[in-house]
């Protein structure tokens, strides 16, 4: 048994990996940073760099020697010429069709400065490449000048076809200006391409790299909207969820057998009918209505239940009531299908033969059987309870981990959204490891592999 | 017969015992409050607070809660109008220097912060505030590692600060004893600031939550919780908190124990109602307890007030039926239960702007004049059920520039479609490629409001032939599409940050273009050279006139169409008393009194449901 348990978290090994793998791509590239949402209405694109860097935003995702900067992002002129539209010589031809994005049209006699939002940083070696196409007689040179003095002249290798060329330069510790232009002579130049690339210092330090890093170190991040470490507010979230799941999970298990077990024992009778009628009509009823009819009549038409709100346990009290009442019809009629097939097994006729009283047969053999899918069903449960209910939390006002969900999502806030993924999954291969276990453990047929 | 085992007895008292424990939890449907006798207590509702840090507070809600705890060196006066500022923390308004460069500010002596376990040194007794706490406050705006969303205000301002900044971005702690040339305490109570060119503004930025009095030792002892653990000078301290639930404030006993006495306003201005002035030179705050909850639910706010549990509501769209008038009043039954309702203009605008880099619009400026000619302002303004203006320029009433004439491009169908045939697309259709000219214009939200504005803009735009395709984003999404200049067409808004023409006029300087707040990307040289003409300038008749001249070059060039001007409208119940209507209400709640006998009258026959 042991060697069985060791082997099965052994295996949960590269499942969490690759839990993180999936987060890390769904959040971080389709998320996106939180930057401009963060820094509000007044932002800079300085500032913005400046926030990506301190969430580890401005590295490659997952290797590589060279990142993107904020300084310079009008990589392609798809629509437009960006920030170089008002610039002296410069002219935009749009897109001719699907295939070609649109170009900028440099005429000789100048040099194009490229426009940066703001000053790079010092002591950095920085990659500008540019895709080009010349007209005959043009020449062109990529010229780098900090503090007045020319750095670099990179000659441009002439190309009537479309040739990508890179310079790489190196900012100075005490930069008080830099340039970094195109200069354009006997011909004009047709642009199709620039970028501007910074140099990691190690091709490693990746925005996983980060990530893992935050993991180990247990931090979720910081929620975008309740400034506060993620971790901090998963833990203060856990404990009214739990209040009010666990209850639930509980009042319904008992709730549920004990239907079924009456169901099985007036099997047939008019009452197992009625039991069977209105667990299908509980099951078809919408949960949201249950929750909105519930406030409604309970709350506030008869005033039983606060209708919303955690001041004290009375407040979970509507909650788990429409909790328990929606998840019934389901629960009693799977728990009784079980039953009813235990019922017709063998060994239960050769007890009703022996003797046996039904309630015996009931309580002493059925039971015990019928346990076994029973608690597959139920452990299978378990992680779901620490998300709590999204919208039982949601419309009763309980602060848990699925209000914390819902508002993180409605105001994308990455990280917490992301943790609780992470979390949820981590939950559901634990919560399946200790499923196996049960049922090996409760099984005496079952053999471990 | 069933015969009732004893298993079976068993399980049924269970299920009965446990419905009778659910059932005994009764509860009246409503917030549970209780309040000590003679105590005067505001019940109210906010949107969920993201934290009461000044640095963080980026949102309304959180500037409000935080103006409660905290304080500034300068404040709003309450009843004057036009706004103007006066000393809070500061003992009078500052020293200016003859070339308007250097600030000097005397603080307040004996003022205290609240006591907290933090102040080690004084037993947990509150310190008195001096003048290196504004110094330290300012900084926490500037350090990188805080991410603080009101760093614009001191940015490329003050002498030194912006090294420091760079300096605090590093994996390093930042260093708060630096010393910054630009920002001094030059004795325990005087705060020198100088700055790097002329800043008109600089007292309206002093008003707001990024420079309030911050102490160092809650931000050191409380680390990460300091967001939720507000330590202040102000008229209240945060008692309890439930996190997007409940917040509660309660009068800080600091200020009477070392006998601080703020007061009232001695003179109301004259045109004000005389119920104002019925607390003059009072010691404030008058209200001692102060409950909030967080209701998201419009239908559960708009009843928790009809049944007098909080003082305030505003209108939603959804009841603006039930309760306004065609004559634009409240309906006789609210009347009759003593709601007041109170309408203000408001320094909020909304447009729909072009995005001058895409290729169809920017360039055509013949194109963006017969839209906005084809827009019909008064179909508009009937959707909004009279609730707007329409604005005629960038400058909305109430600040100096603001220039009260019609549109040069007033709703004009037949204009319109005369000015699309000089832009090129008669009858709307694009002669290139003989189909129709198709715009997309993109919406932060895709709520029922949202979509039934942009259905109605984009039908006046079909009169003209031009076929708009609404792209529904959620704010994120959307804020996202501006950053990256992906936007053709978008409606936004712009709230003032403070009364002053020149917060609306930097939207259309080119060096705020996407992503800062110039959304539009309108570059004009000519209007940026005025622009960084004005906004040196002290408030003078020159300087209004170089606003309407700005104004004059916007509306004409047409980056944006102006569509509303929204007006403020709320309800309240009689027993609040000495409430103004303030753009900036930031703070001011210090004001306002509960009638706390008129409450329990009226809650004893409205009340009960």
């Amino acid at each position: 048994m042991l060697r069985y348990i060791l082997r099965r978290v052994l295996q949960m090994i590269p499942t969490v990996f690759g839990v993180i793998l999936i987060t890390f791509i769904l959040f971080n590239v389709v998320g996106g940073s939180p930057a401009a949402m963060t820094l509000g209405r007044h932002v800079t694109p300085r500032a913005l760099e400046e926030f990506d860097e301190q969430r580890g935003f401005n590295k490659p995702l997952l290797m590589g020697w060279w990142t993107p900067t904020r300084a310079y992002d009008q990589e392609s002129f798809i629509r437009n010429a960006g920030p170089w539209r008002q610039m002296d010589g410069v002219s935009f031809e749009p897109a001719a069709d699907e295939e070609q994005p649109g170009k900028l049209v440099l005429e000789g006699g100048r040099e194009y400065a490229l426009p940066l939002a703001f000053s790079l940083k010092p002591a950095t070696t920085y990659r500008v490449a540019v895709e080009y196409r010349m007209s005959s007689k043009a020449i062109m040179d990529v010229v780098v000048a900090q503090n007045g003095a020319t750095q670099e002249v990179v000659a441009v290798p002439f190309s009537k076809d479309w040739k990508k060329v890179s310079a790489v330069f190196q900012t100075l510790e005490k930069t008080e200006s830099l340039r970094v232009g195109l200069r354009v002579a006997g011909g004009s130049v047709e642009v199709r391409r620039v970028e501007l690339r910074r140099r990691m210092t190690h091709p490693f330090d990746s925005q996983l790299l980060f990530y893992l890093r935050q993991l180990a170190r247990l931090d979720f991040g910081t929620s975008s909207s309740l400034n506060q470490p993620v971790s901090r507010l998963m833990l203060k979230g856990a404990g009214p969820s739990l209040m009010l799941t666990v209850p639930i999970f509980f009042a319904e298990i008992m709730i549920s057998v004990a239907l079924a077990l009456l169901c099985a024992f007036f099997r047939d009778r008019w009452i197992d009918r009625l039991f069977v009628v209105v667990s299908v009509a509980l099951m078809s009823i919408n949960y949201l209505v249950w929750i909105v009819v519930g406030q409604y009549l309970m709350g506030f038409k008869w005033g039983w239940f606060p209708v919303w709100g955690f001041a004290s346990w009375r407040f979970l009290t509507l909650p788990i009531l429409v909790g328990v009442i929606s998840g019934l019809g389901v629960n009693v009629r799977f728990y009784r299908t079980i039953m009813l097939d235990e019922m017709y097994k063998d060994y239960v006729r050769t007890a009703f033969a022996k003797g046996v009283s039904r309630s015996g047969v009931l309580f002493r053999h059925v039971l015990k059987n019928a346990m076994i899918p029973i608690v597959t069903n139920v452990v299978v449960a378990i992680p779901f309870l620490y998300t709590g209910s999204l919208l039982l939390e949601s419309f009763f006002g309980i602060p848990g981990l699925g209000y914390l969900g819902v508002n993180a999502v409605n105001s994308s806030d990455v990280d917490v959204v992301r943790a609780e993924v992470f979390i949820g999954a981590v939950l559901f291969v634990i919560a399946n490891l200790v499923t196996d276990i049960c049922y090996a453990w409760l099984d005496p047929r079952v053999k471990l592999e | 017969m069933i015969s009732l085992t004893a298993p079976l007895r068993w399980i049924l008292g269970g299920v009965l015992s446990f419905l009778l424990a659910l059932t005994s939890g009764c509860g009246r449907g409503h917030l549970d409050e209780s309040a000590a006798p003679g105590e005067m207590v505001m019940y109210g509702e906010t949107s969920r607070i993201r934290g009461f840090d000044p640095v963080k507070a980026g949102d309304v809600a959180s500037s409000l809660a935080a103006s409660k705890v905290y304080e500034g060196l300068l404040q709003y006066a309450y009843l004057d109008r036009p706004y103007h500022v006066e000393p809070l923390l500061a003992e009078t308004t500052p020293k200016v220097s003859s070339d308007g460069l250097t600030y000097t500010f005397k603080i307040r002596q004996g003022i205290y912060f609240q006591d907290d376990p933090c102040f080690r040194a004084t037993q947990g007794k509150g310190r008195e505030l001096v003048a290196g706490d504004f110094v330290y406050s300012i900084c926490r705006i500037a350090d990188i590692k805080n991410a603080a969303s009101g760093y614009w205000a001191f940015n490329d301002r003050i002498v030194g600060l912006d090294e420091w900044r760079t300096s605090t971005g590093g994996d390093g702690p930042s260093d708060y004893s630096a010393e910054i040339k630009g920002l001094r305490a030059t004795d325990r109570y005087t705060l020198q600031i100088k700055l790097k060119r002329p800043y008109p503004q600089l007292l309206w930025i002093l008003t707001m939550h990024y420079a309030f009095a911050v102490p160092r030792e809650a931000v050191e002892y409380y680390g990460a919780e300091f967001v939720n653990h507000p330590v202040g000078t102000g008229p209240y301290i945060l008692k309890t908190y439930r996190q997007n639930y409940r917040y509660e404030f309660a009068r800080n006993p600091k200020w009477a124990e070392t006998g601080r006495i703020d007061r009232y306003p001695e003179t109301a201005p004259k045109g004000d109602d005389p119920s104002l002035s019925a607390d003059a030179g009072k010691p404030i705050p008058f209200i001692d307890r102060i409950v909030q909850y967080v209701i998201d639910d419009p239908t559960t706010q708009w009843l928790v007030f009809l049944t007098g549990q909080i003082e305030s509501s505003g209108v939603s769209r959804d009841n603006w039926d039930a309760v306004i008038t065609p004559d634009k009043l409240l309906n006789d039954d609210l009347v009759r239960k003593g709601i007041s309702m109170l309408t203000a203009p408001t320094l909020d605008l909304f447009y729909i702007g072009f995005n001058m880099e895409d290729p169809v619009v920017g360039t055509n400026k013949k194109l963006r004049q017969a839209m906005t000619c084809a827009f019909d302002t008064d179909a508009y303004i009937r959707y909004y059920n009279n609730r707007i203006t329409r604005p005629t320029g960038p400058i909305p009433a109430g600040v100096a520039g603001y220039a009260d004439r019609p549109s040069p491009f007033d709703f004009n169908l037949e204009r319109a479609r005369a000015l699309l045939v000089e832009a090129g697309y008669p009858g709307g259709e694009d002669p290139k490629t003989g189909r129709r000219l198709t715009l997309t214009l993109e919406m932060g939200s895709a709520d029922p409001e949202f979509r039934q504005a942009a259905e109605l803009f984009a039908n006046f735009m079909e009169k003209i032939g031009i076929v708009i395709k609404p792209s529904f984003n959620n704010w994120p999404t959307f804020l996202e599409k501006m950053e990256r200049k992906q936007a053709q067409l978008f409606s936004l808004g712009w709230v003032a940050d403070y009364p002053d023409a020149e917060n609306f006029l930097q939207l259309f300087y080119g060096p705020n273009s996407s992503p800062g707040p110039n959304h539009a990307n309108y570059v004009n040289p000519a209007l940026d050279k005025l622009y960084e003409k004005v906004r040196e300038m002290q408030d003078s008749p020159e300087r209004t006139a170089l606003y309407q001249q700005m104004a004059d070059i916007v509306v004409d060039d047409c980056p944006w169409i102006f569509t509303s001007n929204p007006l403020a409208y709320g309800l309240h119940h009689q027993w609040l008393k000495n409430y103004k209507f303030h753009d900036f209400p930031y703070g001011m709640v210090k004001y306002y009194r509960i009638d706390v006998d008129a409450r329990a009258e009226w809650l004893k026959t409205y009340g009960e449901k």
